[in-house]
């Protein structure tokens, strides 16, 4: 990998911090005129005021802005004293902490433009006589030795030409909801070419009438025996017959190809801009290293820092919401973990330690694990430190065994460390990190040992796009994200149990999940559970299915804000618009298996009544069967899942060599395959079908992630019926393609 | 000319007014009037966007009832609030249109039963409302014929804080 450009690195994360530091400040504002309007906080006002704090010194400290890192630190510490009680603000001083927020702006603001910086000491006197130390200086005192120091910058550095275009995120975000209205118009183009079908369909049948009349139209005499028809008039009444004809043909196959390609269009437009919104991890995280670096030696500690996967890219938005959990993370891989080279001595390990951060793409999600190799988190601490918050005792704690305890340390103001530094040690890092992948539809999970302690978490690689099954539930439309859902399975009254009063689905590997319908999950009105689709979904080690309704469609969707005046409900993490310009919202799968209607009872419906032989052997007739051939078992399990919804009757297989077992032993009508599989992949088992007298004739469709013109060129001379890209993949569009082969 | 460009019309009208010199400017006051049940009501063009008819409304489990739904609007989600449930009156559930009012927080639709059209009227001419008379906070006063004039501030203050 290249080494990245440090000073464009850092001029983006500048960017990012602007944002931060802006959305910081504007609501340490609120919470302090809440503070002053009321005289307090609630519990969760002061976390989310001292999460802010801490975020803010982090990130200052990363991007390196000293001068900032210790304002928010001094700041921090101010309002702990005061939320704990320690530290009661006479009447005004909440005004002096209003100056402060102005102090850091300004200075900001002059640092940007690279204008003379205002001194921030004042600013560290106030707080610091403030949390009950000696300097005291007014407000105007402060006014006038911070305003003479800020400098507006007379002559603002001219944008530079060149062939990269600074373009804001923003507008990115808005070319993607242009071009999936764009798309979903396009789609609206299939209406108007049925409408031609139909048109065209009517006028052959004029045609044909007038062809059967005709005849009989020279034997039409009047009373005079002349002929009713002048042939001259026939004769034109039959030339602009023919002349409709071949325009309606010209004009209805000129809308099919405008239509195709008009879709095309859309579809690479809307795959061009999510590109865009891409970039790779080191654009965002390169200054970890350094970072690690400076605080271990800060604390007297060696450290040796590794990157992994730093080529892996993910959508701006993502990285950019990760910044604050990793920097809070490695700070306290650094603090808490690492140890001195004593320390580490004594417990027989090299001087110099080792934290990594390690990027990988699993499944669609973003892997990022950041681990040490130190001392591994002290349980017994977390346990206590617990107690004292009232969270149970310790030692019942701690019989809970370590994945529960570990757990705990995600809680706000849980620390394991003894003294508070201005590195880590408040505790308010891990509820930092956990609320920010949560909100993020990821999980985290942590691990720890003598030999160190690993924290993963697993988001998205995408906030603004996102693969989603659109299901329909109280005649409403949803998106559900198939990013957490394991597998979509058909379910019968019979597979269905009651433990303590909640329905469970008994899963084919033998564990009994409960099963919940999606619309008792948002609260619509008669939630009933029944036979049908059912979505198993994997939400921070918890899994359960969802009843749906009906599954319409699998495709990828451009997630918008709902613009709401007012908090959108938790269970909604945006809405999409849909081919054809109707609204889906887009669930959140976190939120919905933490609603409380998931402890509540509904109606199960009974299963129908046995069918009848006869009965079950014509439905068995009607059912087609096609064979699904791909190595990804997410894949091969959502596809199967919605062809059985849609009334197929689906084999699967893992590559080409299984498929030719799978072929040789069953009877199937069609088959889709995946082009890159082990031991034999697509191009091969194609050719091999093709060779075989029994199976030459069996329809074949590729579904491949490979779009170069001479991948798609190969599988159709190989003698595939159809060839569809995953990227421009579209469930309706497949399932008319299948209809139409068998 | 559809309703939709006879309002961006009057849009454009009355901001070339607003930047004109000329200190003879017309006096009158253009509203869209709309009406919900057996109300006509007065909205004031210089904060609508456009006017849709025919439009799907999806429902937000888990939302106010004032919101009737979210529509499309060329290609943006916005919502769409029951202009009958924000005056308090008894709604007809009967959504004929939408107007789009931009506000500074954002937009937002309004359904209403009928758009009738575009009225000029003195301001003179809006009597201001007392109490007594128990109208909505959001009444600005009441013009000829019972016309119903909304304060702008007092309407998105209505969706964005109720």
């Amino acid at each position: 990998m290249s080494e990245p450009d440090f000073e464009a690195i850092q001029a983006r994360m500048m960017e990012s911090f602007t944002v931060e530091l802006a959305e910081h400040l504007e609501a340490l504002r609120k919470s302090l005129g809440r503070l002053k309007e009321r005289g307090e906080l609630s519990s969760t006002g002061w976390e989310d005021v001292l999460r802010r704090l801490h975020s803010l010194k982090g990130t200052a400290r990363m991007i390196n802005l000293p001068p900032l890192e210790k304002v928010a630190h001094s700041m921090e510490t101010l309002l702990l004293k005061i939320s704990q009680s320690e530290v009661n603000l006479a009447e005004g001083e909440s005004d002096l902490i209003g100056l402060v927020l102005d102090g850091m702006e300004d200075w900001y603001g002059a640092h940007r433009k690279g204008s003379l910086e205002p001194s921030m000491e004042p600013m560290l006197d106030i707080l610091n006589h403030l949390a009950g130390g000696p300097a005291r200086p007014a407000s105007e005192e402060y006014r006038e030795a911070v305003a003479p120091a800020i400098v507006e910058d007379p002559d603002p550095p001219s944008v530079q030409g060149g062939s990269v275009v600074r373009l804001h995120a923003e507008n990115l975000d808005r070319m993607l909801r242009t071009s999936s209205g764009l798309l979903s118009e396009s789609l609206r183009q299939q209406d108007l070419l049925h409408e031609m079908a139909r048109i065209r369909s009517a006028w052959t049948h004029l045609q044909n009438t007038w062809e059967t009349l005709r005849p009989s139209s020279r034997e039409l005499h009047d009373e005079e025996s002349r002929p009713v028809w002048n042939p001259v008039h026939v004769e034109e009444l039959e030339r602009h017959f023919n002349g409709m004809s071949r325009l309606l043909r010209k004009a209805q196959t000129s809308q099919r190809d405008s239509a195709t390609r008009l879709n095309e269009l859309g579809l690479r437009l809307q795959g061009e801009i999510r590109q865009a919104n891409m970039v790779p991890a080191a654009d965002m995280f390169s200054g970890f290293g350094p970072m690690v670096r400076d605080l271990a030696t800060a604390q007297g500690k060696q450290v040796k820092f590794e990157a992994h996967g730093w080529e892996i890219e993910a959508e701006r938005r993502v990285f950019q919401s990760l910044l604050d959990p990793l920097v809070h993370t490695l700070r306290n891989a650094v603090h808490h973990g690492l140890g001195t080279p004593a320390e580490r001595g004594a417990r027989g390990k090299a001087p110099r330690g080792k934290i990594w951060l390690r990027l990988q793409v699993l499944a669609g999600q973003l892997e990022l694990e950041v681990g040490d190799d130190g001392r591994g988190i002290d349980v017994v601490g977390i346990a206590r430190q617990a107690e004292r918050l009232g969270l149970g005792h310790a030692q019942d704690l701690l019989e809970q065994g370590q994945e529960k305890l570990l757990g705990l340390a995600f809680h706000p103001l849980l620390s394991t460390a003894s003294e508070v530094s201005d590195v880590a040690g408040r505790g308010m890092g891990l509820s930092v990190v956990s609320e920010t992948v949560n909100r993020l539809g990821g999980e985290i999970s942590a691990s720890s040992s003598p030999a160190g302690t690993v924290i993963k978490m697993t988001v998205p690689l995408a906030l603004s796009s996102m693969s989603a099954l659109i299901v329909e539930t109280g005649g409403q439309k949803f998106a559900l994200p198939t990013a957490t859902m394991e597998r979509l399975v058909n379910i019968k009254a019979s597979d269905l149990g009651i433990l303590q009063g909640r329905p469970t689905l008994r899963m084919t590997d033998g564990e009994t999940v409960p099963v919940m319908p999606l619309s008792a999950l948002l609260n619509l009105p008669s939630p009933v559970l029944q036979e049908g689709p059912v979505a198993v979904m994997r939400v921070r080690g918890q899994r359960i299915a969802v009843g749906l309704e009906k599954v319409i469609d699998h495709r990828e969707v451009v997630v918008q804000s709902l613009n709401l005046p007012r908090a959108t409900p938790p269970t909604l993490a945006g809405g999409c618009i849909l081919p054809g310009g109707g609204l889906a919202l887009v669930l959140s799968p976190a939120a919905l298996l933490s609603t409380p209607s998931l402890h509540t009872s509904v109606p199960v419906i009974p299963s129908a009544p046995e069918a009848t032989p006869a009965a079950t052997a014509a439905s068995h007739a009607r059912k087609r069967s096609i064979l699904i051939v791909d190595d990804s078992f997410t894949t091969r399990g959502l596809q199967k899942g919605i062809l059985e919804t849609h009334g197929f009757n689906v084999g699967v297989a893992g590559d080409g060599v299984e498929a030719l077992e799978r072929l040789a032993s069953g009877q199937f009508d069609l088959v889709i395959t995946d082009i890159q599989m082990p031991r034999m992949d697509g191009f091969g088992l194609l050719a091999a079908l093709k060779e075989s007298p029994v199976l030459k004739n069996l329809p074949v469709i590729m579904l491949s992630s490979l779009d170069r013109p001479e991948e798609i060129g190969k599988g159709l001379e190989l003698g595939a019926d159809a060839y569809v890209i995953k990227a421009q993949f579209d469930q309706k569009h497949l399932l008319e393609l299948i209809r139409q082969l068998l | 000319m559809t309703l939709s460009e006879k309002l961006l019309a009057e849009r454009a009208a009355l901001l070339a007014r607003r930047h004109s010199k000329r200190t003879q400017a017309r006096p009158g006051l253009p509203l869209l009037i709309v009406t919900i049940g057996s109300q006509r009501v007065g909205l004031e063009v210089a904060h609508l966007r456009r006017v849709l008819s025919q439009a799907t409304l999806t429902p937000v489990p888990g939302y106010s009832q004032d919101l009737l739904g979210l529509v499309n609007d060329d290609g943006v989600i916005r919502p769409v609030f029951s202009l009958e449930r924000l005056l308090s009156m008894a709604s007809s559930e009967n959504v004929g249109e939408i107007v789009f009012v931009a506000a500074r927080k954002g937009v937002f639709g309004l359904a209403v039963v009928r758009v009738e059209g575009i009225e000029e009227i003195d301001p003179e001419n809006i009597a201001a409302t007392t109490s007594e008379l128990g109208l909505s906070a959001m009444a600005r006063g009441v013009g000829p014929d019972n016309l119903l004039v909304l304060d702008h501030a007092a309407l998105e203050a209505a969706v964005y804080q109720s």
